[in-house]
């Protein structure tokens, strides 16, 4: 066929033991916006580097304008008429935005004529009713105009084929309408563009045509008329996908009480007022509240890492001050910083995986067990379904998803009683968010939960998703200004008392 | 053809040492040029620059002799390197531990024969210990800087030392020196000027390097200087860490100084160090903060250094500084080989 654009075929990488590809295919259509779905660490990243010129595939051909090409460099990519639009932009901050389009553009001058090319740039840009501020330094410029300076470069250069890596990310949601005009008229006029979204509303809206990888390979291949969201989520992830409620829990003993608990933030502000809370066994307390209402100090009080200011804080069974001692009395975290706070990112999977229980399973006199260690590594990564190359594979190393199956697994594999969970499902793909839920919700325990063992776990859970706050809590608590407005029990919250609460209307 | 780099999964030993043996190489043709444009005949120049250091026994035995007091101190660099700290302060460390030596050789008449090695030995280590907890301690509770605490503490204790030296300490010959040691506070000589230091410094980095890799103290140190927040959150000791690694860094630079006093000098004057402390951290880094490496680097350096002050003598055009050109050469040539144990190099024939 004439129009089709590019054609992948068997296209095989793989980095270390992990098969990022295997046998994957994708076909293009001139003036088609087709979407790669995927989970994080699907393949979808890794499929476009290959597409693009950054990795060389092991197996496999490409087809560009049904001409076989080789590429070798991202160079040879550009010249067939391939733009990339990263997700983490590649752009020099202290340059203005021409100077970031034109740099790296094959026949610049020594000496450019800024004018021309002034103009020349401001001719592609205006073509698809782009308008962009030339001559801002690109640190002035709001990230969706920075990634209007991405597409302007992968424009001036000729490009032909757009490959966006999740452009929607970092927009709002008027930019990201902005974004899909330009997209749209982009290929009304023969362009043709690949969209990496995890987004499952946003590939509804946009795309023609969309493809989905799961674990590396093709798990299907339609036209997006007629599709429902439902059944992309579950071609993406593998299964079918709970829409049902979730059991309420059985709440049981308290296990952390805050009475008049106050913070004192760093410049001498109070980030928290007089919180009194309980939390109880066997439920799940939601805390919702806008950004910085106090949530970050409220998880770090819970898990012993602050000490307030004012005010008791009862945990039972806690009996020091320390981050051990809460941790000793059955404290787990599911911190919002993963890579820093969560794990160490230059050790091995096993050495971040015995964090916090190594003095109880592997210490003898004073001596590390290491072969224990990296036998029980093994088995955890093989029950949590961790994908790395193995126990002593580098950490940072692993996708988002994964990361966070490691933090998951050690932080629950010692039965905690009390689990902390900071924005547990942020930067998730719909697949990883939902295991992450199933077992937040299987530690609770209670009617219908699997969990067999009496008394569940409290869980204090933070989000900013609301619908995934009232799936799951028993309560939600709402922080406004450091202060605990109100808490709702299941029955009574609805998305709008919630919203208004946040808000800081008492409802 | 063409060349590309691409990321390597992990770095085997062996590419690690690779890097290394070529870095040496490299360095080796750029000494060569440098002896040539200083007009002494490269080859041999690079000859005596080999066989002066391990060429005689003589020569050996200064080498070792210069071992002993590297190794200590770039033990003492890439310890604290291990939690995240840099210890620019062996130097100083080394001269109170020196200090600590001499205090209790010349002050302690009271101790037993038997223990007088130990004692000195001991005093030393703990001399050095101090002085490194100092900036510790102010790091912990201060938030100072290490890097700075612990330099400016170098001239305060090559100060103090001074002091005593040209003060009370000073020898009845009116010199700067103290009066020499007892025989029984002297390390017993293995081979020439070699002391039995060099047996300590050996022991010393192989169960350093056991307790890491073995021990959850190594664990322990090991995810505090990957990332603090992390060790924090999963509540590990780090400060107590912090200090107790202090300690022991400086402790083995603080043996580095009891060693001089013990095995070497016999007494304590203010030219007790060529800078040991601050070449150690090149050490320390070229060793990849690895402490056994750090051992092999040590005679390395020490050899550069011996065969410096040999062609010094062999050809009277070349100063010895050149060494240290050579050194630094080292050590750029080292980071830039880094890259290969980063990257692999593919090579793609054209038309594939």
């Amino acid at each position: 066929m004439t129009d089709v654009v590019v054609e992948l075929r068997g296209i095989r990488k793989t980095f270390g033991g992990v098969v990022a590809n295997d046998d994957v295919g994708f076909t293009l259509r001139r003036g088609q916006i087709h979407a790669l779905l995927g989970e994080n660490g699907a393949g979808k990243s890794t499929l476009m580097s290959v597409l693009t010129g950054l990795y060389r595939p092991d197996a496999g051909e490409i087809r560009i304008r049904g001409e076989r090409a080789v590429l070798r460099k991202p160079g040879d990519a550009i010249e067939l008429g391939l733009g990339m639009v990263h997700q983490h932009f590649v752009q020099s901050l202290r340059h203005t935005a021409l100077q970031n389009i034109v740099l790296g553009h094959r026949d610049l001058p020594l000496l450019p004529d800024w004018n021309a090319l002034r103009a020349q740039v401001a001719e592609a840009a205006g073509r698809y009713g782009l308008e962009l501020d030339l001559d801002a330094p690109l640190h002035t410029l709001p990230v969706g105009e920075r990634q209007k300076v991405e597409i302007v470069r992968a424009l001036f250069r000729g490009s032909s084929i757009l490959v966006m890596d999740e452009p929607t990310a970092v927009l709002s949601r008027q930019e990201t309408k902005a974004l899909f005009e330009v997209l749209r008229s982009f290929c009304a006029d023969g362009g043709a563009v690949v969209f990496i979204s995890h987004k499952l509303d946003e590939i509804l809206e946009i795309a023609d045509h969309v493809t989905v990888l799961r674990r590396g390979r093709n798990a299907g291949d339609r036209p997006v008329e007629g599709l429902e969201a439902k059944t992309l989520a579950e071609l993406m992830v593998g299964r079918e996908l709970d829409p049902h409620r979730r059991q309420p829990g059985e709440p049981g003993d308290v296990i952390a009480t805050l009475s008049g608990v106050s913070v004192i933030g760093p410049r001498g502000l109070p980030t928290l007022t007089a919180i009194d809370m309980e939390v109880r066994g066997g439920e799940i307390l939601g805390i919702a509240g806008v950004a910085g209402s106090g949530q970050a100090e409220l998880a770090d009080l819970l898990a012993g890492l602050k000490r307030p200011s004012g005010g008791t804080l009862t945990l039972a069974g806690v009996t020091g001050r320390s981050p051990a001692s809460f941790r000793a009395a059955g404290v787990a975290y599911i911190p919002e910083d993963r890579i820093g706070t969560g794990l160490a990112g230059s050790l091995s999977v096993t050495e971040n995986l015995i964090l916090g229980s190594y003095g109880r399973r592997f210490a003898r006199w004073g001596l590390l067990r290491w072969k224990a260690a990296r036998a029980w590594a093994t088995e955890r990564i093989a029950a949590d379904d961790i994908q790395c190359p193995g126990p002593r594979a580098r950490t940072a190393g692993l996708s988002g998803g994964n990361l966070q199956k490691v933090i998951l697994s050690r932080e629950l594999a010692s039965e905690p009683r009390l689990i902390v969970a900071a924005y547990p499902c942020r930067g998730l793909d719909v697949g990883a968010a939902e295991t992450v839920r199933e077992r937040l919700l299987a530690v609770r325990g209670g009617a219908g939960g699997g969990a067999a063992r009496a008394g569940g776990a409290a869980v204090v859970l933070l989000s900013e998703d609301l619908d995934e706050l009232l799936r799951l809590s028993d309560r939600i608590g709402v922080l406004f200004r450091g202060r605990l407005l109100r808490t709702l029990e299941a029955g009574e919250a609805t998305r709008e008392r919630v919203g208004l609460l946040m808000g800081g209307a008492e409802a | 053809m063409r060349l590309r780099l691409e990321p390597r999964e992990r770095a085997g030993i062996g590419l690690e040492v690779a890097v290394l043996v070529g870095a040496v190489v490299l360095s080796a043709a750029v000494g060569a040029l440098l002896f040539a444009l200083s007009g002494a005949p490269p080859l041999q120049a690079l000859a005596t620059l080999v066989s002066e250091p391990f060429g005689s026994a003589y020569g050996l035995s200064e080498t070792l002799l210069k071992t002993i007091p590297l190794a200590f101190c770039a033990l003492a660099v890439a310890l604290a390197l291990k939690i995240g700290l840099w210890n620019i302060g062996a130097e100083g460390q080394l001269f109170m531990g020196a200090f600590g030596a001499a205090l209790v050789a010349l002050h302690l008449p009271a101790v037993p024969g038997p223990l007088q090695l130990p004692t000195i030995l001991l005093a030393g280590a703990a001399f050095g210990a101090i002085w490194a907890v100092v900036p510790g301690l102010l790091k912990v509770y201060g938030g100072v800087n290490e890097i700075i605490s612990t330099l400016m503490l170098n001239y305060v204790a090559i100060a103090w030392v001074e002091h005593f030296v040209y003060g009370p300490w000073k020898g009845e010959d009116g010199f700067p020196y103290t009066a020499f040691i007892g025989d029984g506070w002297q390390l017993p000589l293995l081979f020439k000027r070699v002391h039995a230091g060099i047996l300590v410094v050996v022991v010393l980095a192989i169960v350093l390097h056991v307790v890491e890799r073995r021990t959850t103290l190594g664990y322990e140190v090991r995810v505090a200087g990957a990332s603090p927040d992390n060790a924090r959150y999963g509540g590990l000791p780090v400060l107590s860490r912090l200090l107790l690694v202090m300690a022991m860094a400086g402790a083995a630079a603080g043996l580095a100084g009891s060693c001089i006093v013990s095995g070497v000098e016999h007494r304590l004057h203010a030219g007790i160090s060529s800078g040991y402390g601050y070449t150690a951290i090149i050490i320390a880094f070229l060793a990849r903060k690895h402490l056994l490496a750090a051992l092999g680097v040590s005679v390395l350096f020490a050899a550069l250094s011996v065969g410096g002050d040999g062609l010094q003598v062999a050809f009277p055009g070349v100063s010895s500084a050149i060494v240290h050109v050579f050194e630094g050469f080292l050590l750029l040539a080292v980071l830039a080989g880094g890259a290969f144990t980063k990257y692999r190099l593919r090579i793609d024939r054209g038309g594939s």
